[in-house]
């Protein structure tokens, strides 16, 4: 389809659609007056019956948890078919694992960055597990603890070279914690079906109010999320980094990273 | 107030689509699909809004304050998990 | 209030735009990474935290990342 045609049939169908669009818009109520009643009701009856403090961590893992591990499990399969499309080809050669390998100029990373990545390697991946174990008291959880506990370990790529995070992270022991988190969240659901009666019913010792072992069974399924999705990330990294810097289809030729 | 609300949010997914129809290259069509998804958690996040309440994470806060819509920012951040996926 | 949060909602819609019209997509990675830190204002000021701490994770790390990452694939497979 030509350029100007297809130029044409959008203009008419987002016409349409800007029609009910708008129309729609029109019954919906004011901002800042919201019409709905379950929020509210919600957050009335979420801290006194399952002791947790965060209410929209309450509705992601209690009220529909079954969404999550739908989630989680959307992510699992992203990252599996990721995985697979970038292993290693027949005609891909595995150059030695190094940023400098031969006949491809990369920019030396400056000082300045190493230190810098090296230096904050350590309070990223504590507040990651931070963000991680106080998901059901205070904003966060497992899937923003799970991606900065992700981003420290790109940290440690940053501060070294490919091979050091190949070292400290091999593939093998990465896909065993991806899968022991999320074999995890549904073992953590069966339970809650042979004590409670249904999926994911609470379980475990609900706790005072505000302390760090309430809520019952949500902190475990945030640490598992939390492991799932770091992991995940972890393994996305990798695959990309592998398919940049190591693998070669031909004879290297004089490639800079990242020039237009 | 209403109008900038539920207009940005129109704006963005009638751009996000117009970019999207009008790309050449597959990864700036992703990158505008991510703007289309931005317009609904927008939109999303806008209709769970109450003038003058807190977050609904009780932390500290007596209970019973009124809070804004936790349902919706679950709904939202379920999405922006799927976004990331895409 | 309302001044923060008219102006995060219209910066919000020009930075949409200009990660639109904006062809090369290197430039598009870094303005997408500015977008996503913008909706994560937007999201504070709606009172939305949970959300906001989720977008800016991922809009400042992961997009950007992967983005910069497919293009560096592409540009590296070409022969």
């Amino acid at each position: 389809m030509t350029r100007r045609a297809r130029t044409r049939l959008f203009l008419v169908s987002a016409a349409v659609l800007a029609v009910v669009v708008l129309a729609g818009f029109g019954e919906l109520p004011s901002f800042g007056h919201p019409a709905a009643t379950l929020g509210a009701v919600l957050n009335r009856l979420a801290p006194p019956q399952g002791h947790i403090t965060d209410v929209v961590t309450a509705v992601n893992f209690t009220y529909r948890g079954v969404d999550t591990l739908v989630e989680e499990f959307i992510f699992f399969a992203a990252v599996t078919g990721v995985v697979l499309l970038l292993a290693p080809l027949d005609d891909e050669l595995a150059d030695h694992a190094s940023d400098a390998a031969t006949g491809r100029w990369v920019p030396q990373t400056s000082d300045a960055v190493r230190v810098l990545a090296l230096a904050l390697v350590g309070p990223t991946i504590l507040f990651g597990l931070y963000i991680v174990a106080h998901g059901h008291l205070t904003p966060g959880g497992g899937f923003q603890g799970g991606v900065v506990l992700a981003t420290g370990v790109l940290l440690v790529y940053l501060a070294g070279e490919y091979t050091h995070l190949h070292g400290l992270y091999p593939d093998g022991f990465v896909e065993g914690v991806e899968l022991g988190g999320a074999s995890a969240f549904v073992l953590i659901g069966l339970v809650g079906l042979a004590v409670g009666g249904t999926f994911l019913a609470s379980w475990g010792p609900l706790g005072r109010l505000g302390q760090l072992n309430s809520a019952g069974h949500v902190p475990l399924l945030n640490l598992s999320v939390g492991a799932e999705i770091g992991a995940g990330f972890v393994l996305l990294l990798s695959a990309f980094l592998r398919q940049t810097i190591v693998l070669r289809r031909h004879p290297p030729t004089r490639h800079r990273l990242g020039s237009s | 107030m209403s109008v900038l609300a539920y207009g940005v949010a129109a704006w963005l997914l009638f751009v996000g689509l117009w970019g999207l129809v009008q790309s050449r290259n597959l990864v700036h069509m992703v990158i505008c699909l991510a703007i289309v998804q931005a317009a609904t958690y927008v939109l999303l996040v806008a209709i769970g809004y109450r003038y003058g309440a807190v977050a609904p994470v009780f932390a500290g806060i007596r209970l019973g304050t009124v809070a804004v819509d936790p349902v919706v920012q679950a709904l939202c951040l379920t999405d922006v998990v799927v976004g990331t996926t895409v | 209030m309302n001044v923060l949060l008219g102006t995060v909602l219209i910066l919000v819609a020009a930075v949409g735009t200009v990660v639109v019209v904006l062809r090369d997509p290197l430039r598009q990675a870094l303005a997408v990474s500015l977008f996503g830190i913008l909706l994560g204002i937007y999201f504070f000021s709606v009172q939305a935290i949970d959300v906001a701490l989720s977008e800016i994770v991922v809009g400042a790390v992961a997009l950007p990342l992967m983005i910069l990452l497919a293009l560096a694939k592409i540009r590296g497979g070409v022969q």
